[in-house]
């Protein structure tokens, strides 16, 4: 793990953080500019697209707590789908530990990318419905989204294609345990977490929202 | 440990300012529209013209529109805001919708409240009865140990309550989904009060939200509404059964009782004499001399106890009575009492009968100990009169038991039967109603 | 409410119990009487009963 890096955005001169060692990706707050981080500077692979403007009481820096451990919201995807957009924040733990936090209407997830044995279901296998095994625990397909990644922010663990069509398959079970599937690379890449309270995760620094 | 950075110093540029209430005009009839929960809304719904307006379309176009009718007036109003299980929530919409069961239609009220962190929650109105409810974040799974149609969540075992097709017929303020006039979905309920899981399908997709039975005060309370909320009528979906919470207790308590009965009686059976203090045979000779005849003196030993007196006779097709007196010999204080035996058999269509006993006995209650004797004065219609006197000092009696027995049973009972007429009503509304067979599936906790 | 109701009259009726177990009671409609001469022992025809003699069975099925 090697500690907290900060660079001079190559096209702004503005200082760019890289928080995380898994980050691969840092958006210049200022210009926008998407850096790609390499073994000893930066390079600028072009603007990141405008975020849509949307009520997720969630912010970048904004702090909270997950099953004990404190967190730091250091980046975010935004994906938008036909009843709106959901944020996926890339949040990074105190252990260095990295994880995503689900923020959809005020329903918040937390995961965490997880390797699994099982065999995974091509996209087009897939219905709700089906039962899906991941590291010995059934899951069924709850929902099946096609959605458009609008853009992201702050920084992140994998290049960000704007515009792309993102397929996401929701799994769910009798409990608060959930998993995604997601189908953007030749492999999917599958999150296990789980719903979690607002009031659990401790959330410091959000959104100010007049009246409220 | 120190990638938990400080609190930023605010130099966002790109941050767009968080959204705040505002205010539209309907397109339909011009009325002032609020949109409380901007950027989550996707519909508003105008209560003067019944229009419903997409609320990401600049143009604010009409996606649907409702029959102009009576107005519905919603008991909380739109905009009121409280403090729902600790949290403030404001109401930003009012639907209603109803269901058509065997030809009557039944109609609820559903409050759509808001926070900006917290999301959206339901509070839904059924004849005084309210439920808070929420989007489920899982799936629940069959559960067959629940009965026909039971469904598993989160650790407990909901058992199906009813399915309907519900149909929106009334709308106001703003939803985060789009809305259709006239939006069928088949609803059904699975209840584990106060807790139950409603599903809704629609064509497209199924989708769960677990409630909570909230009392109407407190929803009064929380909104700070004037009056008081609608009087109940009989007893909700996710009602708590007031007999629920003491079942276990009362149960406990009525074995408790019955275990002390049974091993006082026990003990007491232990401890107790049963002696037989006389045993004599007399023989009546009807004619010959007086009937009256005296024992000889016995000793009745310990504390006060019972006496039992044993009457064995030969009578058939006879009566026999006795007139009896236990006397004490020193203080020349007795007990009184009659007893008769009386026998009858024959044959009678063929069919042997009897009717009636030879023997008799009786218990005399708490008899000090001294020295006694027992007067007998026989009378009956036969000619002579063979009998058997047995007495016996301190005899355990198991009736005591049986009598604790039945009144320890009498407040379960009542409490039983009261739980289940509680659940009765419940389920008398649903689609399993109880057969009058008492065809009860009720646990009993 | 209810269970208290009843942990207080299941704790009656089980003292009942006990108080009639030890007392040796029964139920039993026997008349005291007081004061019977000692001469009844000699005599028994002479006693009285409060009972008297006199019911009549006229059974039979």
């Amino acid at each position: 793990m090697s500690p907290a890096r900060e660079v001079a955005c190559p096209s702004c001169g503005a200082p760019v953080k890289f928080a995380s060692a898994v980050s691969l990706l840092s958006i210049c707050p200022y210009c926008s500019s998407t850096l790609l981080r390499r073994d000893l500077d930066v390079e600028n692979v072009g603007k990141m697209a405008e975020l849509v403007a949307d009520s997720s009481p969630l912010q970048l820096m904004a702090e909270g707590r997950y099953r004990g451990a404190y967190f730091t919201v250091v980046g975010r995807i935004q994906v938008e789908y036909s009843e709106g957009t959901w944020n996926e924040w890339f949040i990074l733990f105190g252990d260095g530990r990295t994880g995503w936090l689900g923020e959809a209407s005020g329903s918040y997830t937390v995961s965490f990318e997880t390797p699994v044995q099982e065999a995974i279901p091509p996209w087009e296998g897939l219905h709700p419905g089906l039962q899906v095994t991941l590291k010995g625990r059934p899951y069924e397909v709850s929902d099946l989204r096609e959605a458009k990644v609008v853009g992201g922010e702050g920084e992140l663990p994998f290049r960000v294609g704007c515009g792309y069509a993102a397929r996401v398959a929701d799994l769910r079970t009798d409990s608060e345990r959930f998993a995604t599937l997601e189908y953007s690379d030749e492999t999917p890449r599958v999150f296990l977490g789980e719903a979690v309270e607002f009031g659990a995760l401790q959330l410091r620094g959000l959104r100010r929202f007049e009246g409220w | 440990m120190t990638a938990t950075p400080q609190a930023p110093v605010d130099s966002r540029p790109r941050k767009p300012a968080a959204p705040s209430a505002k205010t539209l005009t309907c397109s339909g009839c011009g009325a002032p529209l609020a949109v409380r929960a901007p950027g989550h809304s996707l519909s508003v719904a105008c209560g003067s013209c019944g229009a419903v307006l997409d609320a990401k379309d600049p143009n604010l176009q009409i996606i649907a529109s409702f029959e102009k009718r009576t107005k519905l007036k919603p008991l909380i109003p739109l905009g009121t805001r409280g403090r729902f299980r600790g949290q403030p929530f404001e109401v930003i919409g009012f639907l209603v919708r109803q269901v058509t069961i065997e030809g009557e239609t039944f109609a609820w009220s559903e409050y759509l409240l808001f926070n900006p962190f917290q999301g959206f929650r339901w509070l839904t109105e059924y004849q005084g009865h309210w439920i808070s409810a929420k989007t489920a974040s899982g799936i629940p799974k069959a559960d067959p140990s629940g009965g026909e149609g039971a469904v598993s969540y989160l650790g407990a075992t909901f058992r199906h309550f009813q399915m309907a097709e519900a149909e929106t017929i009334y709308v106001l303020g703003e939803f985060p989904w789009r809305v259709q006039a006239g939006e069928r979905v088949v609803v059904e309920d699975y209840i584990s009060p106060p807790r139950i899981l409603s599903s809704e399908v629609t064509p497209e997709e199924r989708t769960w939200s677990i409630g909570e039975h909230v009392d109407g005060e407190q929803v009064w309370k929380a909104f700070k509404l004037s009056g008081s909320p609608p009087p109940r009528e009989g007893v909700g979906v996710a009602e708590p059964s007031p007999y629920a919470p003491q079942a276990r207790t009362m149960r406990w308590l009525f074995l408790a009782f019955l275990a002390a009965a049974f091993v006082l009686n026990l003990l007491f059976g232990l401890m107790a004499q049963n002696r037989v203090v006389y045993s004599k045979q007399f023989q009546y000779v009807r004619g010959q001399g007086s009937p009256a005849v005296v024992t000889e003196p016995f000793e009745l030993t310990g504390r006060r106890s019972n006496v039992l007196v044993e009457i064995a006779t030969t009578v058939t097709n006879q009566w026999a009575y006795f007139t009896l007196a236990l006397i004490d010999e020193a203080t020349g204080q007795a007990l009184d009492f009659g007893r008769e035996v009386a026998f009858y058999a024959g044959v009678e269509d063929g069919e042997s009968w009897t009717e009636g006993s030879r023997n008799d006995s009786v218990y005399l209650s708490s008899v000090p100990s001294g020295r006694y004797y027992l007067l007998i004065s026989p009378e009956t219609d036969a000619a002579g009169l063979g009998y058997t006197l047995r007495i016996r000092r301190d005899v355990p009696r198991t009736m005591h038991f049986f009598v604790a027995l039945g009144l320890l049973a009498i407040l379960p009972l009542w409490f039983w039967f009261r739980k289940a007429h509680f659940e009765y009503r419940r389920w008398r509304e649903s689609d399993h109603p109880w057969v009058e067979s008492g065809g009860s599936d009720e646990d009993d906790d | 409410m209810m269970t208290k109701l009843y942990a207080v009259f299941g704790a009656l009726v089980l003292l009942a119990l006990s108080g009639a177990h030890y007392a040796g009671w029964s139920p039993s409609d026997a008349t005291e009487v007081k004061g019977v001469p000692k001469s009844v022992r000699d005599n028994p025809g002479s006693y009285r009963s409060s009972y008297g003699s006199g019911r009549h069975f006229a059974g039979g099925k």
